[in-house]
């Protein structure tokens, strides 16, 4: 049952972030009903996923199917601690990559407009 | 816990060292502790310890594993950001890669694609001649629309 749940919750996670990252579905499905104007980037299939090679979309595959059988083993040895530890684990990842984002939008906007035209163009 | 391990080795004793041999000394500690007669009345507390801390160990991994994951898929950029050498440049063996992704092509919003000077002097020169050549064509830098809306 541990690993069935861990099984499910990683490929819940897996799909999320896919459809996040690559096809905007926070943009398409939650954030454009709050704002119309909302311009949704079209889904490129020329990085991420899309673009990976079989050897590396295999890897990613055998690599979630350890993370679940890891999860599940921890799940049955102790799950209160381990679900405290996987809910730490999110909440770090999700607060650092929230300040990565914010530190890279910082830098950019002191970024000296002559600098950043002659680099974007 | 392997870079904490890692960081207390290097700054006690200047090496780098492997954390396998931590790791048996505390599974073999742990042998030890949960057989040893002096510790037998706790003995069910002593396992539950090692219970949770084997979970958390577990889950960290597993957290570390799919970090891996995310990182390995974000890391393809594709070869649309290899640097193209200019025409009578040699290509080098390996291109050099241009981290940034490409910019989003939003219709009516950012070009497609990006002239080089060559090909945009072509075109101006081509527009130029379009314009004069008496066809009733229209090149406006408004595009089509000022066509579509005219007088």
């Amino acid at each position: 049952m541990t690993y069935a749940l861990a099984g499910l919750g990683i490929a819940l996670l897996a799909v999320g972030y896919h459809g996040v990252t690559e096809h905007h579905w926070h943009l398409r499905y939650f954030w454009r009903y709050a704002r119309p104007g909302t311009v949704i980037p079209p889904t490129r299939h020329d990085i991420r996923w899309h673009a990976a090679s079989h050897a590396r979309r295999a890897a990613a595959n055998a690599g979630m199917v350890l993370a679940a059988a890891l999860t599940g083993f921890a799940l049955h040895l102790q799950p209160r601690a381990a679900a405290i530890t996987l809910a730490v684990c999110a909440i770090m990842a999700v607060t650092a990559a929230a300040a990565r984002r914010v530190s890279k939008a910082l830098g950019e906007r002191h970024r000296a407009a002559a600098i950043r035209d002659e680099e974007d163009a | 816990m392997r870079a904490v391990y890692r960081w207390y080795c290097r700054s006690t004793r200047g090496a780098q060292c492997s954390p396998a041999a931590v790791a048996a000394a505390v599974i073999i500690l742990a042998v030890i502790v949960t057989g040893s007669p002096a510790l037998a009345h706790h003995r069910v507390q002593v396992i539950l310890a090692l219970r949770a801390a084997a979970a958390v160990s577990l889950a960290v991994i597993s957290a570390g594993i799919l970090l891996q994951a995310a990182q390995m898929i974000s890391r393809v950029t594709g070869t649309h950001t290899d640097t193209l050498p200019e025409p009578g440049e040699a290509a080098p063996a390996r291109p050099a890669r241009d981290r940034r992704p490409a910019p989003v092509a939003v219709p009516g919003l950012h070009p497609a694609y990006t002239l080089r000077p060559a090909e945009r002097a072509e075109m101006t020169a081509e527009a130029d001649t379009l314009a004069r050549d008496g066809t009733g064509i229209t090149v406006s830098e408004d595009g089509i629309y000022d066509l579509i809306e005219g007088p």
